[in-house]
């Protein structure tokens, strides 16, 4: 079911990059070159080829794990993603992390406190969340935590310190939905039928909240985790430009200014790759988490 | 808890059944809005934004595009409100001219963005079938595609520019309102038929395509009010990267991404357009959450 | 002196028009190993009163503004939530109505049963899983040891009614309210539910207050029955009394919608009109629009619950002679 999913993204992937007019070449050239050094180039990176050959040529080497040759820089494109993967899954995965935490609990706590002023705040804080533009929010906080209490590096990458504000940020934005849909999802779990059966039975408040509500509510919320994946690996991109980290994102921005295709292509194919995989994993936690699932 | 006061109460004769005219359907709403604050709180932002963008030449105390580089970078006070930026260029000037194009972006992008998911989502639960099979596998794929990526590389495609973003926001959106159409189209196709097969054929089709029509359109309008919000998000994020509206123009984005070189020497110029957009998409929010809040009441009843 | 003594129950809901009272100062007794059925239109009230009885009424929205509610000397309105928490399960369980739906989907149905014993009986999980298994036994479900490992979602309808008995009847408990444990069921299944009823009737020794809307329930399985209509308890006397020689016109009504199987009926009865919804009750007595019997003083006054004969009540100015009453 993945392989053809991936297969007609990669094709759309293609097929847009090659819509674009003008021509990469194009960059490489000085002013004034003779039109025979324009031709060689075309030849040379096989851009004269027809397009359904071209797609057919990179697709294959996809799969042997060739990604082309990135035009700007003379370096191999699966050489360059690899360098830089690390960070970007390293944000990734504590974004994702810090915002599943945050959001939950905050969404948890806002509902148990239901029409209470802790309720209040933390709607308000978890609309807030949505409303915040990711990058902004970055540079608020590299203005506070970096610049005027001096506790993160502005930028850079490889060590925890540097991972704090560009993972919060992410984690802080992205946590707002996940609060709301948490509080939402407790809140109608708590009506259900089966909640008055165990509270029937004599069973402490704290532990039908925990074992019986929270429980039942993780469910729909472990369908976000892929949705959110997607999402942060997105933000990802302003985020490593924004905290200076030399991740997949940054690459994938500065290659579209150079339309470099080859990184282009490559890195959006890698970062749909984690999508995806994200989303299957995000289905395995479901199936383990839904016993109705899990066994039919 | 306090008792509402009822306006007429009709005393219930034997048999008698209380009969909902559409008339009174609208009292509701119009009654449920005025109570529900988030929904009021929204409308009054989102007035503002628009009082702003319609009135900007007479708000603003000098135009967007006037430089005077002796004055660059001041911080806020009383001859400039908001500072200058670092062109000298007044940024109170620029926020309320700025509220135009945010308010361009929103409503134009989510306009094309819900017409484009209106037609294939009609089209798709329409017809059924493999059609429609086919449109929602590619609905499932865009959905999960990151929506910065996508519009990202549709504007490179395009090529940079304020309308460009516009199109590549509406082009990224659509499939939230194709599904929502569908859905809504398909569970009302079930109960199409089943009034057909029911009835002796006295009904008349359109009077059901008024009826229930204007019941699919709701949750497409709250979608689209919270989706207002998400475009002029989107339109700063693609802004921010460069890719947006190209200077002069003074779209919040676009200041943001200047006052970023600034940060430290003039932190308000990347600070106060950022305040401005998480306003407006603040009303946004509240706005639509407020409606479907109210719509959901009213279904439930 | 009885198990279960409500006195004056009253109820209130707040909603989006206004504040909501459905039930109107019931009273009724239940006596040790009596079963006590209450019957009722959907919307009378029942159910809430099910859930009020063991004070459950406020995780659903509702207050309790008046009444007491005696329960083995003890009122329990005056108990605090913690307190209440070793009543219930431990000595008043419930049997909910709906068993498709009451049961936590994520766990093992075993584990659903256990949950009561180890925290009422504080036994630990290898004694109270045999105790389990043996209530599963008990309950004539075969294969009681792979069934404590099921899912709910993996039985049907009929078991995992069972399995809501089990739970209910776990601790020993002296009350039992089964709100319309057989409402749900296909037929055949509403059979074998009210055997087993029956059997455990016997063999436990629990009284049950039967909540119900069916009349041949009632006759099965209780020994008493009260009659609700919009909140009110409007007769109520030995299952057999009632049966014989309804008093008030809704029971009346109620027992002639009986379908006869013997006779040749062209109509089937019913009683005109519907149930009043609790925001529009009518004034003075709250049967007069659909009653044969109405008079001037139905329209502005409610009759009281009163004792024409041994252990029979019934609430209907018929039966109020001039200023006595009786």
């Amino acid at each position: 079911m993945m392989i053809p999913v991936f297969i007609l993204c990669s094709m759309i992937i293609f097929l847009i990059l090659h819509l674009v007019p003008g021509n990469p070449v194009d960059n490489l050239l000085h002013p004034g070159s003779p039109p025979e050094a324009r031709e060689q180039l075309i030849k040379e990176y096989g851009l004269d080829k027809p397009i359904y050959q071209q797609y057919i040529i990179w697709l294959t080497n996809v799969f042997k794990g060739n990604l082309g040759v990135s035009i700007t820089e003379q370096r191999s494109v699966s050489e360059l993603l690899l360098l830089k993967m690390p960070n970007t899954i390293v944000l990734g995965v504590a974004s994702l992390l810090i915002s599943f935490i945050l959001g939950v609990t905050l969404g948890a706590v806002s509902a148990i406190k239901q029409n209470t002023i802790v309720d209040y705040v933390g709607m308000v804080i978890a609309l807030l969340g949505v409303s915040v533009p990711t990058f902004w929010l970055g540079l608020m906080l590299m203005l506070i935590f970096s610049v005027n209490l001096g506790w993160f590096p502005i930028s850079g990458y490889g060590d925890l310190k540097s991972l704090v504000l560009p993972a919060f940020t992410l984690g802080l934005a992205g946590a707002g939905l996940i609060a709301r849909i948490t509080r939402a999802s407790m809140l109608e779990i708590a009506q259900k039928d089966y909640i008055a059966i165990v509270r029937a039975k004599g069973i402490s408040n704290t532990q039908v909240i925990i074992k019986h509500i929270f429980r039942n509510a993780l469910i729909p919320i472990i369908t976000l985790l892929g949705l959110r994946l997607g999402w942060i690996i997105g933000g990802a991109v302003t985020i490593e430009i924004v905290f200076n980290r030399p991740g997949v994102g940054r690459l994938l921005a500065n290659s579209l200014f150079r339309r470099d295709y080859p990184v282009i292509q490559g890195a959006l194919l890698i970062l749909i790759f984690a999508v995806m995989v994200g989303n299957l994993i995000a289905d395995i936690l479901y199936a383990y988490a839904d016993p109705q699932i899990r066994y039919n | 808890m306090q008792q509402n006061i009822r306006r007429s109460k009709k005393k219930l004769k034997l048999n008698e059944e209380k009969q909902y005219t559409p008339r009174n359907k609208s009292r509701i709403i119009l009654l449920k809005f005025k109570k529900n604050k988030m929904a009021i709180i929204g409308l009054a932002i989102i007035s503002i934004l628009i009082f702003t963008g319609i009135f900007a030449n007479f708000i603003a105390p000098q135009s967007y595009r006037e430089q005077n580089l002796s004055l660059k970078n001041q911080s806020p006070s009383t001859d400039f409100w908001f500072g200058t930026d670092e062109f000298g260029r007044c940024i109170f000037s620029r926020i309320v001219y700025g509220a135009r194009i945010s308010l361009k972006v929103g409503i134009i992008s989510t306009g094309i963005s819900v017409l484009i998911g209106i037609i294939i989502g009609s089209i798709s639960a329409y017809y059924g079938g493999f059609l429609d099979q086919i449109l929602v596998v590619v609905m499932d794929v865009m959905w999960a595609f990151p929506t910065i990526l996508l519009s990202l590389i549709i504007v490179a495609i395009i090529g940079a520019s304020l309308n460009s973003v516009i199109i590549a926001i509406a082009l990224s959106y659509w499939v939230q309102y194709a599904r929502l159409i569908r859905g809504q189209i398909l569970s009302l196709k079930n109960e199409l038929y089943i009034e057909v097969i029911r009835s002796l054929g006295a009904n008349d089709s359109t009077i059901l395509w008024k009826h229930l029509l204007p019941n699919a359109i709701i949750p497409v309008v709250v979608a689209a009010t919270l989706g207002m919000g998400s475009a002029i998000v989107l339109e700063a994020t693609l802004s921010f990267l460069g890719m947006g509206a190209q200077p002069p123009t003074p779209s919040w984005g676009s200041m943001l991404s200047n006052g970023r070189t600034y940060l430290f020497i003039a932190p308000w110029s990347a600070i106060i357009p950022g305040i401005a957009t998480i306003i407006t998409v603040l009303g946004f929010n509240l706005l639509g959450d407020g409606l479907r809040d109210i719509m959901d009441i009213k279904m439930k009843e | 002196m009885s198990l279960l003594e409500v006195n004056g129950l009253k109820l209130r809901f707040h909603s989006l028009d206004g504040p909501v009272e459905p039930l109107n100062g019931i009273n009724f007794q239940l006596e040790k190993g009596e079963v006590l059925g209450l019957v009722g239109e959907t919307g009378c009230g029942k159910s809430i009163t099910a859930k009020s009885v063991i004070k459950l009424i406020s995780y659903s929205g509702g207050e309790i503004i008046n009444g007491t509610i005696i329960f083995d000397n003890e009122d329990l309105l005056s108990k605090s939530e913690k307190e209440m928490q070793k009543i219930r399960g431990a000595k008043i369980s419930l049997i909910s109505q709906d068993p498709m739906t009451s049961l936590d989907p994520v766990y093992r149905v075993g584990d659903q049963i256990i949950e009561a014993i180890q925290v009422h009986k504080k036994l630990h999980y290898k004694e109270a899983k045999k105790e389990a298994v043996e209530l599963i036994r008990l309950m004539g479900i075969p294969l009681p040891k792979k069934v404590f490992y099921q899912y709910p979602h993996e039985l049907s309808g009929g078991m995992k009614q069972r399995i809501i008995i089990a739970i209910a009847l776990s601790c020993d408990p002296a009350l039992v309210i089964a709100d319309e444990p057989t409402t749900a069921l296909d037929v055949t299944i509403q059979a074998q539910i009210i055997n087993l009823f029956t059997k455990l009737i016997n063999k436990f020794q629990s009284s049950f207050l039967l909540i119900t809307h069916d009349l041949g329930v009632v006759a099965q399985m209780c020994d008493s029955v009260a009659i609700m209509y919009a909140g009110n308890i409007v007769e109520k006397g030995p299952v057999r009394k009632i049966f014989h020689s309804p008093k008030h016109p809704y029971t009346e009504g109620l027992l002639q919608c009986i379908p006869k199987m013997d006779k040749k009926q062209k109509k089937l009865n019913a009683i005109p009109g519907s149930v009043p919804h609790p925001r529009n009750f009518p004034t003075g007595c709250r049967f007069y629009p659909r009653c044969q019997y109405v008079m001037k003083k139905c329209l502005s006054q409610q009759p009281e619950l009163i004792e024409i004969d041994n252990e029979h009540f019934v609430a209907c100015f018929r039966y109020f002679k001039n200023s006595d009453g009786e």
